[in-house]
């Protein structure tokens, strides 16, 4: 078996007497997609940010590629191939679409304590993201500010940055989160067609998006993983049905 | 286009107030005003340090109430290194090869240098913190020099020192105010255009991109504390510069220079000429300087007018002057 791109090792974590993690054990594979489902509240967004580091996990250990990373700082995990989107939108605002992408770019091309030289115009920076707009499909707003764009646009540019910094692996929550059927679908599509190329973690709602896309899924019950397994696995699983669909069918 | 339009009215006054300001001394001793000549050099030195300001405020979102302390000490190194060489005593009663000098080519580097550490220092330990502690941080440092330099009896105590002449550079004579004149406003333009590639560069980038959404940037892989300190450091460093201008135009300095409502009137003139814009602050400095001149004509009461402009200011116009002058509605930033 290939080695895992991230593995996590009875991770805890609580919030005074409030447990939401509660011995997590996961393990990502090379290209793999693995959704995360749970119930409102399961501590899904809380796993996010134990992994990206936003959080630190009270016990247990992180591995990533290889090397352990349980003590690492968010960027420093970030400059390992670690990128993230947001349940809720986190931009910066007042930079039109391509500034977003540029710094996001600006981030895996070494040191940025670069003073003098304009930013704006830069072949480093402006053809890889021009790629990576179009990737996402927002060529035609690149210049558009980021407070302006719909929300549709707002997750699609979400998605870009994260991209934009060439990823190992990619932690996606809720990426469908407000979008209407038409931005959902082009987002889905977006998905599908990294899928292969790196590894993600996906958290979704939306079940109809995770059984058609994922290889691999977990369900997180009140901060426990009660099962991981292939889709129809999960499916057909009466504990999941039961603990996640409230009553057994 | 609006926007077009916008832009070339923000170049046609930008470049209307740089002929105005170059030309500034000339038109004044046409019409025989030269005593305004001083109030205007203040308002450029006050720019100097507003537009320092500006830098950690207006591009990195770090809302300092303690600019001022840099500005002491800048200008505490010209009195105290002024002060040794009159009486030919070593500083601090050591430092035997040094008995002071009156040198800028030596003194206003030394004066930023120190600003740029106190900075270093104090940065290091406030940029931990955010809002609403790191406003309270920088005021307990800035108060911390005003009571140092207060307690500094062989310099004066709460009096100060008083300079003789101010210092000497080669080839320009000082003590003429015209060229006093020039030479701050050279400074000042110097460190607009640096500020104005800083700001456009990767580094600038990083460093409104962390007053923006620093919870982003982080996970994009940048470490947003370095990006602060250093501009903190050499924001801190540009203010020490404005305070050796500011005690070589008075030709004296006291700790009054580094209390906390000095640093009140420069975080305002950032507001009132609206920050994160390079030409706000020192249009915040000349406004404000000029409104509390001709105001204090009138009446002693002059804040009373002063208070309620500047809340209207910041509530109704919040770019600044401006924005107000040059942003289409809504359009702020």
């Amino acid at each position: 078996m290939t080695e895992p791109v991230l593995q996590l090792r009875g991770i805890t974590k609580s919030f005074g007497g409030l447990k939401v993690c509660t011995d997590i054990n996961l393990q990502i594979v090379p290209g793999e997609l693995h959704a995360l489902i749970g119930p409102n509240g399961a501590g899904k967004t809380t796993l996010l940010n134990l992994i990206t580091g936003q959080l630190p996990a009270d016990s247990g250990s992180l591995s990533f590629n290889g090397s352990d990373i349980t003590k690492k700082s968010v960027h420093e995990r970030a400059r390992q191939g670690m990128a993230r989107s947001f349940q809720i939108t986190s931009l910066f605002t007042s930079f039109t679409v391509r500034e977003n992408i540029e710094l996001a770019v600006q981030a895996i091309q070494g040191s940025s304590y670069r003073f003098w030289r304009p930013a704006a115009g830069d072949p480093e920076l402006e053809e890889p993201a021009g790629k990576i707009m179009a990737r996402v499909g927002l060529l035609e707003r690149a210049h558009i500010r980021a407070a302006n764009l719909s929300h549709g646009e707002q997750r699609l540019l979400e998605m870009g940055m994260a991209l934009a910094t060439r990823p190992s692996l990619l932690l996606l929550d809720e990426p469908m989160a407000g979008l209407g059927p038409g931005s959902s679908h082009n987002l889905a599509q977006q998905i599908m067609e990294l899928k292969g190329s790196i590894a993600i973690l996906l958290v979704e709602h939306d079940m109809n998006a995770v059984f058609s896309l994922a290889d691999r899924i977990s369900v997180l019950v009140q901060g426990s993983i009660i099962a991981t397994g292939r889709p129809r696995e999960i499916r057909n699983n009466p504990e999941v049905q039961e603990a996640y669909l409230g009553t057994p069918c | 286009m609006k926007i077009a339009q916008f832009r070339l009215r923000q170049n046609v006054f930008c470049l209307a107030g740089l002929v105005l300001l170059a030309l500034l001394p000339w038109l004044l001793d046409l019409c025989g005003q030269q005593y305004l000549l001083s109030l205007a050099t203040r308002a450029l030195i006050y720019g100097l340090a507003a537009s320092s300001l500006n830098l950690i405020l207006g591009y990195g979102g770090m809302v300092s109430l303690g600019h001022a302390a840099f500005m002491g000490i800048g200008g505490y190194v010209v009195g105290i290194m002024a002060f040794h060489s009159y009486d030919k005593i070593p500083v601090f009663g050591m430092l035997p090869q040094s008995t002071g000098s009156e040198n800028g080519l030596l003194v206003w580097p030394l004066a930023m240098l120190l600003a740029g550490i106190f900075a270093l220092i104090t940065g290091a330990i406030s940029l931990r913190t955010k809002g609403m502690h790191f406003i309270m941080i920088t005021l307990a440092f800035a108060q911390m020099v005003y009571f140092f330099f207060t307690s500094l009896d062989a310099y004066g105590g709460s009096d100060g020192i008083s300079l003789y002449n101010r210092n000497t550079l080669p080839g320009l004579d000082l003590g003429n105010d015209q060229v006093f004149y020039y030479l701050c406003l050279s400074l000042l333009l110097g460190f607009l255009f640096l500020m104005h590639r800083l700001t456009g560069s990767r580094f600038g980038r990083v460093l409104i991109g962390s007053r923006e959404n620093e919870q982003r940037l982080q996970i994009l892989g940048f470490a947003p504390f370095g990006y602060r300190l250093l501009s903190y450091c050499l924001a801190g460093s540009v203010a020490g510069l404005a305070g050796v201008l500011l005690v070589n135009q008075g030709e004296f300095v006291s700790p009054g220079m580094t209390h906390w409502t000095r640093s009140g009137e420069i975080l305002v003139m950032v507001l009132l000429g609206g920050m994160g814009k390079l030409f706000g602050p020192l249009l915040g400095a000349v406004v404000f300087l000029f409104l509390e001149e001709y105001l204090a004509m009138y009446t002693e009461h002059w804040m009373v007018i002063l208070g309620p402009f500047l809340i209207l200011v910041v509530l109704y116009a919040r770019g600044g002057l401006y924005s107000l002058l040059f942003d289409r509605k809504g359009n702020h930033d």
